[in-house]
C-alpha cells in the first residue's frame, strides 16, 4: 500500500476533522458548534462499529485456540465463551436491549455468577491494599519518613478517637490534605493536562509516531 | 563549517519568523479585536487558551524545525522506570520467566481526553516488546476489555517484533489474551497467569485505579519487578503502593517520546515546557493580583 493511503490521507482526514473541533473551542460560530456535535455522534458510531470488529475478533480468535490446542481444557473454555455468548445473545435480542437488563435472567446471571466472583476479588484487592500500605508506610528513606508522618496524620485524623483526644489532630490532618497533597494534585494534573495537550497537537500534525507506524 | 554555520542562523531565522513572530502578531491581532470589542472572534474566557495553545503549536513547528535542520536536540533526563524496564527484560532471560504487560481492564482509551495518554503509552508497549523480541524474553500482553483497541494493540506489538526481524517468534494466539469486558474477571485471569507461567516483570500503565491493585501486588508477591504509570491523578495512589518504579503523571508522556527514539517526538517535548513556563507565569501573575485585591479567577471568566 502506498505512503499516501497508508499514512499521508489519514493524518489529512485526522487534522482536518481534529483542527475544526479545536476551532470550535475558541471561536463563536454556531456552524462549528453544529460540527462538533455530528462529529460526536459520528465518533460514537464508529465505536460500536469497531466494538463489533473486535467481537468478531474475538470469536475468530477463540475458533483458531481451539484448532491449534484440542484438549479437554480449551473445548471447556471455548465452550464457556460460546455457552455464554449464547445466553447472553438470547436473552438481549429475545427481550430486546435495554429491557433484557431488567429480567429475571439476566439479573440471575449478575447476581448469582458475575457478582460472587467480583466481591472476591474486591476482597483481596482490600488485603492487597493493606499489604501494599504498610509496605509503602515503611520508614527507609528520608522521603519515606514524610510520607509515614502524613499518612499517619491523615489516617489518625479521619478517627474520631484520635479526633475526640489529640488536640489539633483534625487540623494538622486537614493541612496535610488541603496544602501540600493538594498542591502537588495540581501540579500533576496541570503537567498532565499540558502532555496530553502536545500528544493530542503531535497527533494533528501528523508527527505521533504511535499514531502512524502501526500496520 | 563558516558557511554552514552561517546557512543555519540564516534558516533559524527565517523559522523565527515563521513560528515564532507569525503566530504572536496573528494571535495579538485577534486578541486585540476581542477585547476592544471591534469583531466578536473568541468565546468569552477562552483567552487565556488560546494563548496557551498557540504557544505550545508555535513551540512543537518550531523545535520539529530545528530537527528538520540537523540542529541540537533539547536533553531529556533519563526516568528510572525506563532503566528499569531493560533490566526487567534481561532478568526475564536470565529467569526464563515471561514480562507480562497490561494496560488495565478498561486502560485504553481511543476516544476522548485520555487518548494522549495512550498513545504515549503504546510507545513504551511497543519499546518493551522490543526489547523482549531483541534479547529474547517471553512477552504476554494481557490485552484491555476494548475490543475497539485490540488491532492498534496487536499492531504495536507486532511491529516490535517486525522490527527486530524476530514476527515468527512471537506466538499471538497465546501471548496475546483477551477477557472480555469484567475488571475482576480480568484480574482473576492475570493473577492466574502469574501463578502458572510466572512473571520476571510485570509493567501496567494506564488510568484504571482497581484492576492494578489485584494484579501489580499479585506480581509483587510472585518477585516480579513491577512498573507502572498512570497520567490520571486519581489512580495514581494504587501504582505508589504497589510499584518499584513509576511514570508519574506526565513521565508517561515523557517516556512514550523518548523510548520511541524519534527525534521528532522528543524534541516536541520541549514545547510541553513552554507551556509550563507559561502556566507558571498565570499562576505568579494571577497569585501577585488576587494579593494585591484584582479578581484574577473572575477576569479569566470574562
Amino acid at each position: 500500500m502506498s505512503t499516501l493511503i497508508k499514512r499521508d490521507l489519514p493524518v489529512l482526514i485526522i487534522s482536518l476533522f481534529g483542527l475544526g473541533i479545536v476551532a470550535e473551542w475558541f471561536l463563536p460560530i454556531k456552524q462549528l458548534t453544529d460540527y462538533k456535535t455530528f462529529m460526536g455522534t459520528f465518533t460514537l458510531i464508529m465505536g460500536n462499529m469497531a466494538f463489533g470488529i473486535g467481537m468478531f475478533y474475538a470469536i475468530t480468535a477463540e475458533l483458531k485456540m481451539l484448532q491449534r490446542n484440542k484438549t479437554w481444557q480449551q473445548y471447556f473454555i471455548t465452550g464457556s465463551f460460546f455457552g455464554m455468548l449464547l445466553i447472553m445473545s438470547t436473552i438481549i435480542f429475545g427481550y430486546g436491549f435495554p429491557n433484557a437488563v431488567l429480567k429475571a435472567e439476566y439479573k440471575w446471571y449478575t447476581y448469582n455468577v458475575y457478582q460472587w466472583q467480583a466481591q472476591a476479588q474486591y476482597a483481596i484487592l482490600f488485603l492487597y491494599q493493606c499489604g501494599a500500605v504498610y509496605r509503602v508506610l515503611r520508614v527507609r528513606s528520608m522521603e519515606t519518613l514524610v510520607l509515614s508522618f502524613c499518612g499517619l496524620a491523615f489516617i489518625l485524623r479521619s478517627i474520631p478517637l484520635f479526633v475526640s483526644y489529640i488536640p489539633g489532630m483534625m487540623e494538622l490532618g486537614d493541612w496535610v490534605a488541603g496544602a501540600p497533597a493538594l498542591g502537588g494534585t495540581r501540579a500533576a494534573t496541570l503537567t498532565s493536562a499540558l502532555g496530553g495537550l502536545v500528544v493530542g497537537l503531535r497527533a494533528l500534525i501528523g508527527k505521533e509516531s504511535t499514531t502512524l507506524e502501526v500496520r | 563549517m563558516e558557511r554552514l554555520r552561517s546557512s543555519r542562523s540564516g534558516s533559524m531565522a527565517t523559522s523565527y519568523v515563521l513560528f515564532i513572530a507569525v503566530p504572536a502578531v496573528l494571535l495579538l491581532t485577534f486578541l486585540a479585536l476581542d477585547f476592544y470589542k471591534i469583531v466578536d472572534v473568541i468565546k468569552t474566557g477562552r483567552y487565556a487558551d488560546l494563548i496557551l495553545i498557540t504557544l505550545i503549536m508555535s513551540a512543537i513547528l518550531y523545535f520539529l524545525d530545528r530537527v528538520d535542520k540537523g540542529m541540537p536536540l533539547p536533553m531529556i533526563r533519563s526516568l528510572a522506570a525506563i532503566e528499569a524496564i531493560k533490566e526487567g527484560v534481561g532478568r526475564a532471560v536470565e529467569m526464563r520467566k515471561p514480562v507480562h504487560w497490561s494496560f488495565g481492564s478498561g486502560g485504553v482509551t481511543i476516544t476522548g481526553e485520555r487518548t494522549g495518554e495512550t498513545l504515549a503509552n503504546l510507545a513504551v508497549l511497543g519499546y518493551t516488546a522490543g526489547l523482549c523480541a531483541q534479547l529474547g524474553a517471553r512477552f504476554i500482553f494481557h490485552m484491555p476489555a476494548v475490543p475497539a483497541a485490540i488491532p492498534l494493540l496487536e499492531g504495536v506489538v507486532l511491529e516490535a517484533y517486525a522490527k527486530e526481524g524476530k514476527l515468527d517468534e512471537f506466538d499471538r494466539t497465546r501471548d496475546l489474551r483477551y477477557y472480555g469486558g469484567g475488571m475482576m474477571v480480568y484480574c482473576a485471569a492475570m493473577t492466574a497467569s502469574f501463578m502458572s507461567e510466572g512473571v520476571a516483570m510485570k509493567i501496567m500503565m494506564g488510568p484504571q485505579p482497581t484492576c492494578q491493585y489485584v494484579t501489580l501486588e499479585a506480581a509483587k508477591i510472585q518477585g516480579a519487578i513491577v512498573i507502572g504509570g498512570t497520567a490520571r491523578w486519581t489512580a495514581m495512589y494504587s501504582f505508589v503502593l504497589t510499584c518499584d518504579y513509576i511514570f508519574i503523571g506526565e513521565e508517561c508522556y515523557a517516556a512514550g517520546a523518548k523510548v520511541s527514539g524519534n527525534p521528532y517526538m522528543i524534541s516536541s517535548l520541549a514545547s510541553e515546557e513552554v507551556g509550563k513556563i507559561f502556566t507558571l507565569a498565570l499562576l505568579f501573575v494571577g497569585a501577585v493580583l488576587m494579593l494585591v485585591g484584582v479578581k484574577f479567577v473572575d477576569l479569566m471568566k470574562n
